[in-house]
């Protein structure tokens, strides 16, 4: 392969692991707030349940 | 009622937190560790880097579509609920990756054969897999009953993760684009550790994940579950 790709490799390479980063992080922060969501409805649904 | 709508549990078992904090820590080192210690290639030079990230994503996704087909076929065996919300997790999951590896495939394909695309055997058929997963997952949405959604949908995850060792082979059976499956014989060393890191940081992250995707949707049916009680006992009482 032309040695002459290094430079623009570097381009592609840091675009890859900026999207790797980009796509983690989103899907951290989403699963987190799922969870939390999903268990704070449940607590409430589970409160409902037991008042009646 | 179907059999399926009536199964009851409560919460789920909440992923440990240190599993957590372990998978980002390991996953930054991994990260770190391969960027800092491959030295550059003499044929593609930085691009090489491009496989710690391109080859773990595939290599999750393909593990993430076999949770879904083991799960799928549990459910339909025996109509656990817990076991179709697995699968849903896991495919949820696992089409993230298989999005991730196209656009990383693609971002090496650019500099290496001169075009982000090519209807290569090997692009081509994890191109289906990722659209059949895209379909697994709007099913889901649109079908209200548990029971019917987990049957179809436990059907079509089958039927896509069967996709995957399709995936994996095609690089034998059609010769085109793609270079064949990497092995770890074939790497050097200082190339090989960062590679083996990254597969297991990858596979780390993917099992937290689908763990707490599991737990989300587990509260989210046992909330559904509780209403429904609610409901019942106001109704009753």
């Amino acid at each position: 392969m032309a040695s002459g790709m290094e430079g623009g490799g570097v381009g592609y390479v840091v675009a890859s692991y900026v999207i790797t980063w980009v796509v983690l992080g989103v899907m951290l922060v989403r699963t987190v707030g799922s969870v939390r969501r999903a268990r704070a409805e449940y607590d409430q649904a589970a409160k409902g349940e037991f008042r009646t | 009622m179907s059999p399926a709508a009536t199964n009851q549990f409560g919460p789920p078992k909440p992923a440990p937190a240190w599993l957590g904090w372990l998978a980002f820590l390991f996953f930054t080192f991994a990260q770190v560790f391969s960027l800092m210690t491959s030295p550059a290639d003499a044929m593609m030079g930085h691009l090489q880097k491009n496989m710690y990230v391109h080859v773990p994503a595939a290599w999750v996704t393909f593990g993430a579509f076999g949770v879904v087909l083991v799960a799928s076929l549990y459910f339909l065996w025996k109509d656990d609920e817990r076991a179709d919300l697995l699968a849903a997790s896991s495919a949820e999951v696992g089409s993230l990756f298989c999005g991730l590896t196209l656009v990383l495939g693609m971002l090496w394909g650019r500099p290496t054969w001169g075009v982000w695309w090519s209807w290569d055997a090997r692009l081509t058929s994890t191109l289906v897999l990722f659209l059949i997963f895209v379909g697994y997952l709007s099913l889901r949405s649109f079908v209200e009953d548990p029971h019917r959604r987990g049957q179809w949908s436990a059907a079509v995850g089958i039927l896509g993760a069967i996709n995957v060792p399709i995936v994996w082979m095609s690089v034998q059976w059609w010769r085109t684009l793609h270079q064949i499956q990497s092995s770890p014989r074939g790497l050097a060393p200082e190339y090989l550790r960062g590679l083996m890191l990254n597969l297991a940081a990858f596979t780390l992250l993917t099992v937290w994940f689908i763990w707490r995707r599991y737990e989300a949707a587990r509260y989210e049916r046992a909330a559904e579950h509780a209403a429904q009680a609610a409901a019942l006992g106001g109704y009753h009482g």
